[in-house]
């Protein structure tokens, strides 16, 4: 793997619509969870009609279109006309090729980006159509359900490291986590306790995951708020 | 080494390093007697058994340098994709598949290093799957269930 600059450049050989458009890494790779997983909000597993991986029990165990809108259907997704954001809304894609077999989903979180997690790759925000290509197909269907996933999951947050006034460059802002900005990052975490608290409340079977996550978060912020920011 | 000897080791070495292999797992000193050879206990047999011993190396290695650029070819070409069928599908996996058992310790070293989808190729080739339904695509636990069974099979310790 490259650093960011040049992983952002090997990933753009292979997503040639990302270039001139947004297309900013946002974790590291990992063979832990693939994009499926990844639009479903899930992390820690791969998700595919295949023995061996992780599908939801009431949708059909094949790749068509029609499986993957059951299986999203079971976690409330129904299918919308417009990929425009919506306030309130949350939107995952399905992409398929030419045969209408599933290749690949992206998700749009409520800050109206796309996000995708590349195969093992890393994961990657992006326009949508942006990684429309051979392997992946089209944008085929547009589906919705109200908004409660998280901008980022747990353990994918680079907190920038503390700034200690009087040893360190005063703009300095320590080795960054690949192609997103530091000011992105302060605002990321910024937001991060009070949906996870939200979500970790809302009862939906995750919720004791979540509930960890938060208090990871907490003990990742704590140290960090005993310094000044900006 | 006598006459006779010398004439054997001269036949393995004209026959292929797989003849004398066959030969040092299969001679044994009883043999060797009836076959007239003689000389030092045991200098025949060394002799064979280090034949034998360099020719399994041998294999190992080439077997291990096909598997490693085959993994290589397939992580290159199949690493971006989210699509299990496609990527089982490709003909790196495919021909990783067709190695067969021999490829087994090497799929559970892989695993440990980078997991993928290569307990899908152990899956194919042992016909089990020692994965609880309930951690189906948890890496994690995935690579626990094929070390554990790996163990139980006799490919580590």
């Amino acid at each position: 793997m490259g650093t960011g600059g040049d992983r952002r450049d090997e990933l753009l050989a292979v997503f040639p619509g990302g270039s001139g458009s947004h297309f900013a890494i946002t974790s590291p790779d990992t063979p832990n969870y693939n994009c499926i997983a990844w639009a479903a909000g899930e992390y820690d597993r791969w998700w595919w009609p295949q023995p061996g991986r992780y599908w939801p029990p009431a949708a059909p165990f094949n790749d068509s279109l029609d499986a993957f809108v059951v299986a999203f259907g079971s976690l409330g997704y129904q299918p919308c006309d417009t990929e425009a954001l919506e306030e309130g809304f949350e939107r995952v894609a399905i992409f398929v090729d030419d045969e209408l077999t599933v290749q690949h989903m992206a998700r749009q979180p409520p800050n109206g980006r796309w996000t995708s997690k590349l195969g093992s790759f890393e994961d990657v925000e992006h326009d949508l159509r942006a990684v429309e290509c051979n392997d992946y197909g089209r944008v085929a269907r547009i589906l919705r359900r109200p908004a409660r996933t998280l901008l980022y999951p747990p353990g994918r947050v680079s907190l920038p490291p503390p700034r200690i006034p009087s040893t360190a460059a005063p703009d300095a802002c320590g080795p960054q986590p690949l192609s997103v900005p530091c000011e992105g990052y302060g605002s990321v975490v910024d937001d991060l306790p009070q949906p996870f608290e939200r979500w970790a409340e809302s009862g939906d079977g995750l919720r004791e995951p979540f509930k960890r996550y938060v208090e990871g978060v907490r003990g990742l912020i704590e140290p960090f708020e005993r310094f000044p920011r900006g | 080494m006598t006459g006779a000897a010398k004439s054997v080791g001269g036949d393995l070495r004209g026959q292929g390093l797989h003849f004398a292999s066959q030969a040092a797992r299969g001679l044994r000193p009883k043999a060797m007697a009836r076959a007239g050879l003689s000389g030092p206990p045991g200098a025949d047999i060394t002799m064979l058994e280090d034949v034998a011993a360099a020719v399994r190396a041998r294999e190992l290695a080439e077997r291990r340098r096909t598997f490693t650029a085959l993994a290589h070819q397939w992580q290159a070409a199949c690493g971006h994709l989210s699509s299990t069928t496609k990527r089982a599908n490709h003909k790196a996996f495919r021909a990783i598949v067709a190695m067969g058992r021999p490829a087994i310790p090497l799929l559970l070293e892989q695993i440990t290093r980078n997991p993928n989808d290569w307990d899908l190729a152990l899956a194919e080739i042992t016909g089990e799957n020692p994965v609880p339904i309930e951690d189906a695509g948890r890496v994690d636990k995935i690579v626990a269930a094929w070390l554990a069974w790996g163990a139980r099979h006799g490919y580590r310790r």
